[in-house]
Protein backbone atom coordinates (compact mmCIF):
# COMPACT_ATOMS: atom_id res chain seq x y z
CA UNK A 1 0.00 0.00 0.00
CA UNK A 2 2.93 2.30 0.80
CA UNK A 3 4.40 1.72 -2.68
CA UNK A 4 1.07 2.54 -4.32
CA UNK A 5 0.78 5.73 -2.26
CA UNK A 6 4.28 6.81 -3.24
CA UNK A 7 3.52 6.18 -6.93
CA UNK A 8 0.35 8.24 -6.68
CA UNK A 9 2.20 11.12 -4.99
CA UNK A 10 4.98 10.97 -7.61
CA UNK A 11 2.44 10.91 -10.47
CA UNK A 12 0.59 13.86 -8.93
CA UNK A 13 3.69 16.07 -8.64
CA UNK A 14 4.90 14.96 -12.09
CA UNK A 15 1.51 16.07 -13.47
CA UNK A 16 1.76 19.40 -11.59
CA UNK A 17 5.22 19.96 -13.11
CA UNK A 18 3.87 19.35 -16.63
CA UNK A 19 0.87 21.58 -15.93
CA UNK A 20 3.17 24.47 -14.95
CA UNK A 21 5.36 23.79 -18.01
CA UNK A 22 2.34 23.81 -20.34
CA UNK A 23 0.99 26.95 -18.72
CA UNK A 24 4.28 28.73 -19.42
CA UNK A 25 4.29 27.41 -23.01
CA UNK A 26 0.70 28.56 -23.52
CA UNK A 27 1.41 32.02 -22.17
CA UNK A 28 4.55 32.33 -24.30
CA UNK A 29 3.07 30.47 -27.30
CA UNK A 30 2.94 33.47 -29.58
CA UNK A 31 6.56 34.42 -28.80
CA UNK A 32 7.72 30.84 -29.39
CA UNK A 33 5.95 30.78 -32.77
CA UNK A 34 7.37 34.22 -33.68
CA UNK A 35 10.90 33.15 -32.67
CA UNK A 36 10.58 30.00 -34.80
CA UNK A 37 9.33 31.97 -37.79
CA UNK A 38 12.10 34.59 -37.37
CA UNK A 39 14.70 31.84 -37.68
CA UNK A 40 12.95 29.86 -40.39
CA UNK A 41 12.33 32.52 -43.07
CA UNK A 42 11.01 30.06 -45.65
CA UNK A 43 8.31 28.90 -43.24
CA UNK A 44 7.51 32.55 -42.42
CA UNK A 45 6.95 33.42 -46.04
CA UNK A 46 4.76 30.36 -46.51
CA UNK A 47 2.71 31.17 -43.42
CA UNK A 48 2.13 34.75 -44.42
CA UNK A 49 1.13 33.76 -47.92
CA UNK A 50 -1.45 31.22 -46.88
CA UNK A 51 -2.54 32.98 -43.63
CA UNK A 52 -2.04 29.71 -41.80
CA UNK A 53 -0.43 31.39 -38.80
CA UNK A 54 -3.61 32.82 -37.20
CA UNK A 55 -5.44 29.53 -37.67
CA UNK A 56 -2.48 27.59 -36.31
CA UNK A 57 -2.26 29.92 -33.31
CA UNK A 58 -5.97 29.47 -32.56
CA UNK A 59 -5.69 25.69 -32.84
CA UNK A 60 -2.50 25.72 -30.78
CA UNK A 61 -3.99 27.83 -27.99
CA UNK A 62 -7.18 25.72 -27.99
CA UNK A 63 -4.98 22.64 -27.64
CA UNK A 64 -3.05 24.31 -24.84
CA UNK A 65 -6.26 25.17 -22.99
CA UNK A 66 -7.47 21.56 -23.34
CA UNK A 67 -4.14 20.25 -22.05
CA UNK A 68 -4.19 22.60 -19.04
CA UNK A 69 -7.75 21.58 -18.07
CA UNK A 70 -6.83 17.92 -18.61
CA UNK A 71 -3.76 18.19 -16.37
CA UNK A 72 -5.79 20.09 -13.73
CA UNK A 73 -8.42 17.32 -13.65
CA UNK A 74 -5.65 14.72 -13.43
CA UNK A 75 -4.13 16.54 -10.44
CA UNK A 76 -7.55 16.59 -8.73
CA UNK A 77 -7.99 12.88 -9.52
CA UNK A 78 -4.56 12.00 -8.11
CA UNK A 79 -5.16 14.18 -5.03
CA UNK A 80 -8.36 12.22 -4.30
CA UNK A 81 -6.44 8.95 -4.64
CA UNK A 82 -3.68 10.29 -2.38
CA UNK A 83 -6.38 10.94 0.26
CA UNK A 84 -7.66 7.35 -0.03
CA UNK A 85 -10.74 8.12 -2.16
CA UNK A 86 -10.48 5.71 -5.07
CA UNK A 87 -13.79 4.52 -6.48
CA UNK A 88 -16.04 7.57 -6.19
CA UNK A 89 -18.41 9.44 -8.51
CA UNK A 90 -16.06 12.45 -8.52
CA UNK A 91 -13.10 10.38 -9.73
CA UNK A 92 -15.23 8.80 -12.45
CA UNK A 93 -16.29 12.28 -13.60
CA UNK A 94 -12.62 13.35 -13.69
CA UNK A 95 -11.70 10.37 -15.86
CA UNK A 96 -14.61 10.93 -18.25
CA UNK A 97 -13.62 14.59 -18.65
CA UNK A 98 -9.99 13.60 -19.29
CA UNK A 99 -11.19 11.17 -21.96
CA UNK A 100 -13.27 13.85 -23.70
CA UNK A 101 -10.37 16.32 -23.55
CA UNK A 102 -7.98 13.78 -25.09
CA UNK A 103 -10.43 13.36 -27.99
CA UNK A 104 -10.69 17.16 -28.36
CA UNK A 105 -6.89 17.40 -28.45
CA UNK A 106 -6.79 14.63 -31.06
CA UNK A 107 -9.18 16.57 -33.29
CA UNK A 108 -7.34 19.88 -32.83
CA UNK A 109 -3.95 18.32 -33.55
CA UNK A 110 -5.45 16.63 -36.63
CA UNK A 111 -6.38 20.13 -37.80
CA UNK A 112 -2.80 21.28 -37.19
CA UNK A 113 -1.55 18.24 -39.12
CA UNK A 114 -3.68 19.17 -42.14
CA UNK A 115 -2.43 22.77 -42.08
CA UNK A 116 1.21 22.30 -41.18
CA UNK A 117 2.72 18.85 -41.22
CA UNK A 118 1.26 15.34 -41.48
CA UNK A 119 3.75 14.31 -38.78
CA UNK A 120 1.27 15.70 -36.23
CA UNK A 121 -1.23 12.99 -37.26
CA UNK A 122 0.80 10.54 -35.17
CA UNK A 123 0.24 12.76 -32.11
CA UNK A 124 -3.45 12.99 -33.02
CA UNK A 125 -3.76 9.19 -33.22
CA UNK A 126 -1.93 8.80 -29.91
CA UNK A 127 -4.29 11.27 -28.22
CA UNK A 128 -7.35 9.48 -29.69
CA UNK A 129 -5.99 6.14 -28.47
CA UNK A 130 -5.42 7.59 -24.99
CA UNK A 131 -8.98 8.90 -25.03
CA UNK A 132 -10.32 5.36 -25.54
CA UNK A 133 -8.01 3.88 -22.92
CA UNK A 134 -8.98 6.46 -20.29
CA UNK A 135 -12.67 5.91 -21.11
CA UNK A 136 -12.25 2.18 -20.52
CA UNK A 137 -10.50 2.92 -17.20
CA UNK A 138 -13.46 5.15 -16.25
CA UNK A 139 -15.86 2.29 -17.02
CA UNK A 140 -13.75 -0.04 -14.88
CA UNK A 141 -13.96 2.51 -12.04
CA UNK A 142 -17.78 2.45 -12.43
CA UNK A 143 -17.76 -1.34 -11.98
CA UNK A 144 -15.39 -1.05 -9.02
CA UNK A 145 -17.62 1.57 -7.39
CA UNK A 146 -20.61 -0.73 -7.77
CA UNK A 147 -18.66 -3.61 -6.19
CA UNK A 148 -17.48 -1.36 -3.35
CA UNK A 149 -21.07 -0.24 -2.65
CA UNK A 150 -22.16 -3.88 -2.52
CA UNK A 151 -19.33 -4.65 -0.09
CA UNK A 152 -20.14 -1.62 2.05
CA UNK A 153 -23.75 -2.85 2.29
CA UNK A 154 -22.70 -6.37 3.32
CA UNK A 155 -23.42 -6.48 7.04
CA UNK B 1 -35.26 -6.86 -2.81
CA UNK B 2 -37.49 -9.92 -2.22
CA UNK B 3 -35.84 -10.83 1.10
CA UNK B 4 -37.22 -8.94 4.06
CA UNK B 5 -35.48 -8.70 7.43
CA UNK B 6 -37.99 -8.90 10.29
CA UNK B 7 -35.56 -7.79 12.98
CA UNK B 8 -37.94 -5.22 14.45
CA UNK B 9 -40.51 -7.91 15.25
CA UNK B 10 -38.01 -10.28 16.88
CA UNK B 11 -36.33 -7.44 18.79
CA UNK B 12 -39.69 -6.29 20.14
CA UNK B 13 -40.50 -9.84 21.29
CA UNK B 14 -37.15 -10.12 23.06
CA UNK B 15 -37.42 -6.53 24.36
CA UNK B 16 -33.93 -5.54 23.24
CA UNK B 17 -32.94 -2.13 21.87
CA UNK B 18 -31.10 -1.54 18.62
CA UNK B 19 -28.07 -0.02 20.34
CA UNK B 20 -27.76 -2.95 22.75
CA UNK B 21 -28.19 -5.56 20.00
CA UNK B 22 -25.62 -3.81 17.78
CA UNK B 23 -23.09 -3.80 20.62
CA UNK B 24 -23.72 -7.47 21.43
CA UNK B 25 -23.25 -8.71 17.88
CA UNK B 26 -20.32 -6.39 17.10
CA UNK B 27 -21.69 -4.17 14.35
CA UNK B 28 -22.35 -0.44 14.32
CA UNK B 29 -25.88 0.90 15.01
CA UNK B 30 -25.82 2.38 11.50
CA UNK B 31 -25.19 -1.05 9.96
CA UNK B 32 -27.93 -2.58 12.12
CA UNK B 33 -30.30 0.08 10.84
CA UNK B 34 -29.30 -0.78 7.25
CA UNK B 35 -30.09 -4.43 8.04
CA UNK B 36 -33.44 -3.67 9.73
CA UNK B 37 -34.66 -1.55 6.83
CA UNK B 38 -33.77 -4.28 4.27
CA UNK B 39 -31.27 -2.00 2.54
CA UNK B 40 -28.40 -4.44 3.00
CA UNK B 41 -27.15 -6.19 -0.14
CA UNK B 42 -25.82 -9.23 1.74
CA UNK B 43 -25.36 -10.58 5.24
CA UNK B 44 -22.41 -12.60 6.50
CA UNK B 45 -23.10 -15.97 8.12
CA UNK B 46 -21.13 -14.80 11.16
CA UNK B 47 -23.51 -11.83 11.57
CA UNK B 48 -26.57 -14.05 11.09
CA UNK B 49 -25.18 -16.50 13.64
CA UNK B 50 -24.60 -13.68 16.15
CA UNK B 51 -28.16 -12.38 15.60
CA UNK B 52 -29.71 -15.82 16.14
CA UNK B 53 -27.56 -16.35 19.25
CA UNK B 54 -28.50 -13.00 20.85
CA UNK B 55 -32.17 -13.14 19.85
CA UNK B 56 -32.50 -16.89 20.55
CA UNK B 57 -34.22 -17.55 17.23
CA UNK B 58 -33.81 -19.26 13.86
CA UNK B 59 -32.66 -17.56 10.62
CA UNK B 60 -36.15 -18.11 9.24
CA UNK B 61 -37.57 -15.97 12.06
CA UNK B 62 -35.44 -13.03 10.89
CA UNK B 63 -35.44 -13.51 7.10
CA UNK B 64 -38.58 -13.73 4.99
CA UNK B 65 -38.87 -14.29 1.25
CA UNK B 66 -41.72 -12.50 -0.53
CA UNK B 67 -42.51 -13.14 -4.20
CA UNK B 68 -42.06 -9.93 -6.21
CA UNK B 69 -45.21 -10.16 -8.38
CA UNK B 70 -48.09 -8.82 -6.28
CA UNK B 71 -46.83 -10.52 -3.14
CA UNK B 72 -47.79 -8.98 0.17
CA UNK B 73 -45.34 -8.53 2.98
CA UNK B 74 -47.04 -9.48 6.23
CA UNK B 75 -44.79 -8.70 9.16
CA UNK B 76 -47.17 -10.69 11.43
Amino acid sequence: MEKIHRRIVFAKWFTVFWAVFFLICTLLGHRIAAAYLAVNTAARASFLQTMQLPVLLVLGYACGACVLVLLYRLVLFLTNMENGLFFTDVNIAHLRTVSVLFMAIALLVAGIAVLYSLFFLSISFAAAFLSFIVRIVADIFVQAESMKDELDLTI
Amino acid sequence: MAIYVNLNVVMAKKKISAAELAERIGITPANLSVLKTSRAKAIRFSTLEALCRELDCQPGDILEYVKEEGGTHDPQ
